[in-house]
């Protein structure tokens, strides 16, 4: 059996020739060293394993370049010699006909672009967090829990600030831990006499560089304590120029702070992109906040996941079982952070759902260019064939010709995937909002893209090759179709060309009702609210108040300004708004619901154009107390209230009886794709106002600074405000993206069609020139030769609109249901997506009669 | 034309095939010069000499008959041409020519 298989080993790599005198030496020698008597003492099991090794050995050692080439076909170099003829010969064919290179060239550039690019995408979203120094010994602790009537858990991104000492003190296996939470949205800062209003201030504790490194360029992270700050680059260089800033003071809302350390820009791939940190994180400054914890190399990190959760139960199990609420502390890895589950005061994520999406759109441009090149050499076949024949009989094996047109694929897809890398390289550096140095590309990635990229090109050129080597192998030359009036295609064109046209079809379709869908769930305040919705941050600070109140009033008097309102408590809507626990009186009872509110007052539906679609909305009589409560459409949908809402009430707090719901407004569409609506209550102002919300008559920017003035003279703070708009697009700017590239993605589609169309018509009329000139000196008008040749291209159309279509609704049908509020699909949305494809066909449609018209039908069959 | 040389281990196979005449192929070859030289001698690097040689043209091959000890398969008897003796013969005939220009022994 040994002998045997070393017996293959040698069949597999020695010459045919050379196989039996070598394998007859081998076992020859085999047996001397099994009967040797030069060692008597030696057992026959000893000799038997002694000869064996030397057999592996012998045979082993013909594996030797002096038996290698002694292959047939690589002798005397004359198979390297046959394929630089091949290489040569497929770059004389390739010149010879420009057209049909440039569209393949082009079409496979685009394609293999399109797919680089969101590779690069899709790589850039992994590599969150992964660059930090031991990153995969980081975990953050999440929270869950749900009312005794909640549909579903609520999971929180946050958990109790006085987890990170708890795990630092309790745990053996946790080597250090800390908190994270933002100060606020914007904080009031003020350097020397200069005042600012920032964002990215992040409050953690004196751990933080312990559990995550970064580099430093000023200071020493064992010297912070709790009134220090660390900086990073960016802001020091704001604040302090190229100076030092080690040792300066900072006023942060009013407290002094010491610049203790810069740390390098935090890089484009981190979950937390903060500007500063300060170091006053505890369980006495903030309730919540993110818990990171490092466990220790030979830590089990499946029962520090279990003693965590066990902290909780002892902890707040029984404090939050009085309100039949049960929860519970989870662990999860920082590497998985970006691309996981979105949870409730997260940090922003990576759109799953999305990436999937533009990835498949992706790979189907590719292969759509791919059809391209195939269909372009198989209508070509054809017409190559009385080169192959000749080339067959004359001698050539039929092999070559298959190897041929694979060299041909390698050159073309070797040149397109140069000129895509050249051209994505410049688009990356000069679009991409990452900084090159936060972003490095591992080369073991490059290589696998590449290699998927001229795997799929070589399958495709093998199939192709294939093809037209089958159609080679008839050893006779064939006329070339003088009197076959119009090209019938080939099936396999023909196949080709309604594989592409579904595909193209259903692309276009799906990619309209994505967009439709995407403007359905982020449309709002994009219209109404285009310039003329300023939203004014009112500063944290109690005393400003009066003035702030002062200047609304003095807002109200001016002409250009239509309303003014102040908003309270997750004052504009957002996907980390307030929530809280709720008790909701039904036909049912009562029951307990965590649920998302806002303080809002008597102006604000009418200024959002939120609609009250029951009820009424709110009144200056409601305002300063909790006694009415508005809800939204979904919530009414969600909590399934078949009968009249208004006959509902809502409790909070130590209000047990429950404010009457006075009215239902309609959602506002603002959550994009990454999660399905919220139901959201609405109640009468009654906290500090967080925001003032002016609508403007029209947009005019003198008009904006004539209400900083206003604002600077009565408040005498910083004035910091946005468009609504602005913050909506901010809010989406995933979703606005992804829109983008789906757009782009169908441009790049119908352009790989037109080249495709092009390709193909230009083709047949090179094919068919005689039998169309023929059919013109007999008196064949343009029209009867268009008919003619598009007959069969409408009918594949035809084939695929009737093929793709209901596919393509079916699943964006089932797509959609996830949604409660949907786009509708109808007549306007088919004619949409078939526009684009009926105008390509016009375009190629003029093209084939403008070179019909061209044509010197007498010139062409002159000679025959 | 560049004139051919023959390496050390060429020219040793180009005779041991001289020798041994109707006997000389790989196995043999290998044999006699571990029995003969008592010098370790691997069977792939004599079957490469003798290819390289039957390049040369020094060599012809042709095969023989199978032996139950090599499992049925033939021997390629490898015999000297004319170009390989006379390569041999001017080979030898330097050497003593050499070997006269090196002050001999006088014993007594």
């Amino acid at each position: 059996m040994d002998r045997l298989w070393v017996i293959r080993f040698l069949r597999w790599f020695c010459p045919q020739h050379l196989q039996e005198e070598i394998e007859g030496d081998l076992l020859q020698r085999f047996e001397r060293d099994l009967k040797s008597s030069d060692h008597p003492e030696w057992h026959d099991d000893y000799k038997l394993r002694r000869a064996k090794r030397r057999l592996l050995w012998n045979t082993i050692r013909y594996f030797r370049p002096g038996i290698l080439l002694r292959h047939a076909d690589l002798q005397s170099g004359s198979s390297v010699g046959l394929y630089l003829s091949y290489t040569r010969s497929t770059y004389r064919l390739l010149k010879k006909q420009p057209v049909y290179t440039a569209l393949n060239l082009v079409s496979l550039t685009l394609g293999i672009c399109v797919f680089l690019w969101t590779t690069l995408t899709l790589y850039k979203e992994w590599s969150y967090d992964k660059h930090f120094k031991d990153a995969n010994r980081i975990y953050r602790v999440t929270m869950n829990w749900q009312g005794e009537s909640d549909l579903s858990e609520t999971r929180l991104g946050w958990s109790l600030s006085a987890l990170p000492e708890q795990l630092r003190t309790s745990l053996a296996g946790v080597e250090h831990a800390t908190g994270l939470v933002k100060v606020k949205d914007r904080v009031l800062v003020k350097v020397g006499n200069t005042s600012f209003l920032e964002e990215g201030y992040y409050q953690t504790d004196t751990c933080y560089f312990n559990v995550f490194e970064y580099k430093w360029e000023h200071g020493n992270p064992n010297k912070i304590n709790r009134s220090s700050i660390v900086l990073t680059s960016s802001l020091s260089k704001k604040y302090f120029g190229n100076d030092s800033p080690v040792g300066h003071r900072i006023e942060i809302e009013n407290e002094a702070f010491e610049v203790m350390g810069v740390i390098q820009d935090v890089p484009a791939n981190s979950s937390f992109r903060f500007k500063a940190l300060v170091f006053t994180f505890d369980a006495s400054y903030t309730d919540w906040g993110f818990t990171f914890f490092k466990i220790r190399p030979d830590a089990s990190v499946s029962s520090i996941g279990q003693n965590i959760k066990s902290l909780f139960q002892e902890e707040y199990a029984s404090t939050l079982k009085q309100s039949t609420i049960t929860g519970s502390y989870h662990i999860e890895p920082l590497m998985d952070i970006h691309m996981g589950e979105y949870k409730m005061m997260d940090s922003p994520k990576a759109n799953r759902k999305l990436l999937a999406l533009v990835t498949s759109l992706a790979a189907i441009i590719l292969f759509i260019s791919l059809t391209n090149y195939s269909n372009l050499t198989t209508s070509l076949a054809d017409d190559r064939q009385r080169e192959s024949t000749i080339r067959i009989v004359l001698g050539a094996a039929p092999g070559n010709i298959l190897i041929q047109s694979i060299i041909e694929a390698t050159m073309l897809s070797i040149s397109a995937l140069f000129i895509s890398s050249m051209i994505i390289y410049l688009l990356w550096s000069a679009l991409d909002e990452f900084l090159p140095n936060a972003y490095s590309f591992d080369t073991g990635h490059i290589l696998w893209v590449f290699s998927t990229i001229i795997f799929c090109v070589f399958i495709v050129a093998c199939l192709s090759g294939f093809w037209s080597y089958q159609k080679r192998r008839v050893v006779s030359i064939n006329k070339p179709g003088l009197f076959q009036f119009w090209p019938r295609y080939h099936w396999l064109t023909g196949l080709w060309m309604t594989f592409q046209f579904c595909i193209t079809l259903t692309l276009l379709f799906s990619s309209r009702i994505i967009l439709d869908q995407l403007q359905e769930v982020t449309g709002w305040g994009k219209d109404s609210h285009q310039n003329q919705s300023l939203v004014v941050n009112v500063p944290h600070q109690e005393d400003v108040m009066p003035a702030v109140e002062n200047f609304a009033r003095m807002l109200q008097q001016q002409p250009y300004v239509m309303q003014a309102s102040l908003t309270g408590v997750g004052a504009l809507p957002s996907l980390e708004a307030s929530m809280d626990i709720f008790g909701v009186h039904s036909e049912w009872g009562k029951s307990i619901q965590t649920l998302q509110y806002t303080e809002v007052d008597a102006t604000y539906f009418d200024l959002f154009n939120l609609n009250i679609v029951a009820g009424r909305p709110f009144t200056e009589e409601d305002m300063g107390s909790w006694e009415a409560v508005i809800v939204s459409e979904s919530y009414v949908k969600q909590q399934g209230w078949s009968d009249d809402p208004l006959q509902h009430r809502i409790c909070y707090g130590g209000i047990c009886d429950g404010v009457q719901v006075v009215g239902v407004v309609r959602d506002a569409l603002f959550w994009g794709l990454q999660q399905s609506e919220r139901p959201m209550l609405y109640y009468p102002l009654q906290s500090a106002p967080e925001k003032l919300v002016i609508k403007l008559s029209l947009f005019d920017p003198t008009k904006l600074d004539e209400i900083k003035s206003l604002w600077l003279g009565a408040v005498q703070l910083p004035f910091d405000c946005q468009f609504f708009d602005q913050y909506v697009a901010k809010h989406v700017e995933k979703e606005r993206k992804t829109e983008q590239q789906i757009s782009l993605l169908a441009g790049v589609s119908i352009l790989l069609i037109a080249l495709g169309f092009l390709g193909v018509v230009h083709v047949q009329l090179t094919k068919r020139k005689k039998a169309i000139a023929l059919r013109k000196v007999f008196g064949a008008t343009l029209i009867d030769l268009l008919k003619s040749g598009w007959r069969d291209q409408l009918q594949f159309l035809l084939i695929a609109v009737i093929v793709s279509y209901p596919l393509a609704w079916l699943v964006l049908q089932s797509w959609l249901a996830q949604f409660t509020s949907k786009t509708s699909v109808n007549l306007v949305t088919f004619l949409q997506s078939l526009i684009p494809v009926a105008v390509i066909i016009l375009f190629a449609l003029i093209y084939h009669g403008w070179k019909l018209g061209r044509m010197k039908s007498l010139d062409i069959i002159r000679y025959e | 034309m560049a004139k051919e040389y023959l390496g050390e281990f060429e020219e040793l196979v180009l005779t041991l095939v001289a020798a041994l005449q109707e006997d000389a192929y790989g196995a043999a070859i290998a044999e006699e010069i571990e029995t003969r030289m008592k010098r370790d001698v691997n069977l792939s690097a004599v079957h490469v000499t003798l290819y390289r040689l039957e390049d040369k043209g020094f060599l012809k091959s042709s095969l023989g008959g199978g032996t139950n000890e090599r499992g049925g398969r033939r021997k390629r008897i490898y015999t000297i041409t004319n170009a390989g003796l006379a390569m041999l013969k001017a080979m030898k005939e330097a050497r003593v020519d050499l070997w006269k220009l090196v002050p001999q022994l006088k014993i007594g």
